[in-house]
């Protein structure tokens, strides 16, 4: 099903934690009235999941490289020496 | 990646380091609890600016720490971040993305993950500036280059709609496979 941009928008403001009281009394009357909506509800909660696990990945995948650069990195090499030191002990 | 992570690593890394080398870890776990320690970090500063005010020094140390305890020493190494740092600061974070499925096994998300990487990066890209770096639909308009915010939340929406398609399928894909 493809959901109307009012009803993505609305299921947003919703699920995001900004709606109005009206607007979740409005939701809550056109999820009884639609069980699609309500499946919707569903996988777009799922996809916000998805998207948040998207950017950590991102995010951890930048942090991989700035850690093999700190310790490749001439520059660095007191503080790789430093760190390195403490796991020769 | 900013030029303060850089900072941070190289200003607090070295502490976690010689915590989890004193206590018989390995620099691999020490990079792992550190890299979580600042992504939560991030996560914070996404949502509420004000806690560059705190000491971020012993704010990030603090989670490394925690972490460490809780994978290594309690032996908690495959529970979710999430749950691992629930209620640390009293706050139960991200509740916009809490995962109405979070009990589905790891690899279904992974393979979702893996298939929006090929066949879904922009749609991606920008609904990671929105929803992950909560970029205003101004910031959006502008990084991707769209005429202004109507055309920019037009085209999150588009995106979203794609997205939760993948994610559907192959979740009930994944769900047919190992069921």
């Amino acid at each position: 099903m493809k959901t109307s941009l009012d009803n993505q928008q609305l299921m947003e403001d919703c699920l995001l934690g900004q709606a109005t009281g009206t607007q979740q009394a409005l939701l809550q009357a056109k999820l009884l009235l639609d069980p699609e909506l309500r499946d919707e509800v569903y996988w777009q909660r799922r996809t916000y999941a998805v998207i948040r696990e998207y950017g950590r990945m991102q995010f951890r995948n930048e942090l991989d490289l700035l850690h093999q650069a700190l310790f490749t990195a001439p520059e660095h090499r007191s503080f790789r020496d430093k760190v390195l030191g403490f796991f020769r002990k | 990646m900013t030029k303060t992570m850089e900072v941070l690593y190289l200003r607090i890394f070295p502490a976690v380091a010689r915590y989890v080398a004193k206590r018989g870890g390995t620099l691999e776990e020490a990079k792992d609890v550190f890299h979580d320690a600042l992504l939560v970090y991030h996560e914070k500063t996404l949502d509420r600016p004000p806690i560059l005010q705190l000491d971020e020094g012993a704010y990030i140390f603090g989670v490394a720490r925690h972490l460490w305890i809780k994978r290594y020493v309690e032996n908690q190494r495959y529970a979710s971040l999430d749950k691992l740092i629930a209620g640390l600061d009293g706050d139960s974070g991200m509740d916009w993305a809490d995962d109405p499925q979070s009990g589905e096994p790891a690899p279904a998300t992974q393979r979702i993950l893996r298939v929006l990487q090929t066949a879904g990066q922009r749609c991606m890209q920008l609904l990671t500036s929105f929803y992950y770096e909560k970029l205003d639909m101004q910031e959006l308009a502008r990084r991707f280059g769209f005429s202004g915010t109507r055309s920019a939340t037009v085209q999150k929406f588009k995106c979203l709609e794609k997205v939760r398609q993948v994610v559907k399928e192959k979740s009930l894909h994944y769900e047919d496979f190992v069921g």
